[in-house]
């Protein structure tokens, strides 16, 4: 059998839908202009999606609809099959979804520690249980050194690893994470994958939006491609990186990105 | 140097007070950026209660007090400033401007504009000699609950899951909604404590002045205001610290100036705060580069 480790207690009901996190013709309208437009997501228990796009494609405000930080003008979204379209993010939160932003978002003047413990006890742990959690994701994300100093002035690397650290204290069973590798070093993002496997092994669901295409090579088991807030392709991270239509629309620009920020490591 | 020893006893225990008020402001403000200014009616409404509970014992009154200072902060959270949840600071302070007027107006239709004497906390008005200075019961009480309030607070901030998940929300409230931190238990207990301090005040308050009006809330409510922003807004400690530097220089100034000009203290003082927010507006206590949540 395997280990719940990182993932959520069982989910309650066991219908098909189980474990999956969806959306269906979402649109959302800013000032006239469609942010997204009919977009329908999938992600199910056990797989890595990436979310890929040029900038201003939609891919951060997919993620505030699935997170439940924005209404969409139409459309729904639904965990395990229940529609949960109208449920602010803390009661979203309680339902399994955790979300990471561009930008860490670390409660700053609180310890490392805390900022873990803040997740454990919130979604309902005992005080105890949480700690215990707590204790578990400090070390296994190697962060035993720096527990008891502030978030604020960090690392970028160890920043990363509190921010998944923080999130996986929620036992969440869908995970969103929004450009987890920006400024990570080469050997950083490796350690960060293997991490990131580690929670998918649990069983969570990962829907992950990146610009750092060789994260989406590596990680990734299928992609969705946003452009200008319709959804362009969807299929296996090997069928994206090959569609001549990604290509033309995406991936030129991506590479550049990947280099520049090479080349800024 | 009897005189200054006295100066510095009373700096302590109006410094006290003043803290005491700012930290019912900063908590609020901490976990909802409102600025409350209706604050001191709260305070009010608790000497009114301890009016209404006139020649009870203290074991009943400071109860009553505590009661209706929470049922009336947690009303005004609940009908006035939820809706405004996602409103930008500027409107939650007009918000709390309307508040303040609303309850000060109730309180001059239903009990009326003259003063009410309070014997609640009388007994603390006499003098007791501590060495070489002499101060009121109440500064000696002032003091005392500054520090259980405080080392309550610290505890709860710092070892209790919804003290956690406090301090998680004022320092990124989408973040902390995010990790399952329940936005209406975080800002509700807020109001909760910030009313309950605002009892103690209130009977702090009307054992040193023996009376209220629909107005005497005004005063301390601005100097805990001045108090925050002294200290920098965002953070309790801070906050409290603003509260105490702002009771000793008030005092000092009363010490060194001399007569003639003694009545232009507020003005000094005044001053004084401009010039501070002009060099560091963040506050004194505060980081550098902590942000204002937008």
């Amino acid at each position: 059998m395997k280990t719940r480790e990182w993932g959520a207690p069982a989910p309650t009901d066991v219908g098909a839908d189980s474990g999956v996190l969806e959306c269906s013709q979402v649109t959302v309208l800013r000032g006239g202009v469609r942010a997204l437009s009919g977009v329908d997501v999938r992600v199910s228990a056990g797989e890595v999606v990436g979310l890929i796009g040029p900038n201003g494609a939609g891919k951060t405000t997919l993620l505030d609809v699935l997170s439940g930080f924005l209404t969409p003008d139409s459309g729904t979204v639904r965990v395990d099959g229940h529609e949960v379209t109208d449920l602010v993010a803390s009661r979203r939160a309680r339902r399994g979804i955790h979300r990471t932003f561009q930008g860490s978002r670390l409660f700053a003047g609180l310890s490392v520690e805390e900022n873990i413990l803040v997740g454990a006890v919130s979604m309902g742990a005992s005080r105890t249980e949480a700690q215990r959690h707590c204790e578990e994701l400090l070390s296994s994300l190697e962060l035993m050194d720096v527990r008891h100093q502030r978030c604020q002035g960090l690392p970028q690397g160890i920043t990363q690893r509190i921010v998944l650290a923080r999130a996986l204290s929620t036992r969440p069973r869908f995970l969103l994470l929004d450009e987890p590798a920006a400024g990570l070093s080469e050997v950083e993002t490796q350690e960060f994958e293997e991490l990131l496997r580690m929670a998918q092994r649990g069983g969570a669901a990962v829907l992950v939006v990146e610009h750092d295409m060789r994260f989406v090579e590596s990680v990734c088991d299928r992609a969705y491609v946003l452009t200008e807030g319709e959804l362009l392709f969807q299929g296996t991270v090997a069928e994206t990186f090959a569609s001549p239509q990604v290509q033309a629309a995406y991936l030129g620009e991506a590479e550049l990105t990947g280099t520049e920020s090479q080349e800024l490591k | 140097m009897n005189d200054l020893a006295q100066a510095a006893a009373d700096a302590i225990s109006s410094g006290s007070l003043y803290a005491l008020i700012a930290l019912g402001i900063a908590l609020v403000f901490g976990v909802m950026r409102l600025v409350n200014m209706a604050y001191g009616e709260i305070v009010v409404a608790t000497a009114y209660a301890a009016y209404f509970l006139q020649d009870r014992p203290v074991w009943i009154v400071l109860p009553g007090m505590v009661v209706a200072g929470v049922v009336l902060s947690v009303l005004t959270e609940r009908l006035a400033f939820r809706p405004l949840r996602n409103a930008s600071p500027t409107t939650m302070l007009i918000a709390a401007f309307a508040v303040s007027f609303t309850l000060q107006n109730a309180a001059l239709a239903t009990v009326g504009a003259s003063p009410r004497s309070i014997t609640a906390g009388a007994s603390l008005a006499s003098a007791r000699t501590i060495g070489p200075v002499e101060v009121p019961g109440y500064s000696i009480v002032t003091v005392i609950a500054v520090v259980v309030i405080v080392v309550g607070l610290r505890a709860f901030l710092l070892k209790t899951s919804l003290g956690i998940g406090m301090r998680a929300a004022s320092e990124d409230f989408d973040a902390a909604r995010l990790v399952g931190v329940n936005a209406n238990s975080v800002i509700r207990v807020a109001f909760v404590l910030s009313g309950a301090i605002a009892a103690v005040v209130g009977y702090l308050l009307v054992s040193a002045t023996g009376g209220i009006t629909p107005t005497s809330g005004l005063a301390p409510a601005l100097l805990g205001f001045i108090a925050v922003v002294v200290g920098g807004m965002g953070s309790l400690s801070a906050a409290a610290l603003g509260g105490f530097l702002l009771g000793a220089v008030t005092q000092f100034l009363q010490y060194l100036l001399p007569n003639d000009v003694l009545v232009f203290r507020d003005a000094f003082l005044f001053s004084g705060v401009l010039a501070l927010l002009i060099w560091r507006p963040q506050g004194l206590f505060i980081r550098q580069n902590a942000q204002e949540r937008v």
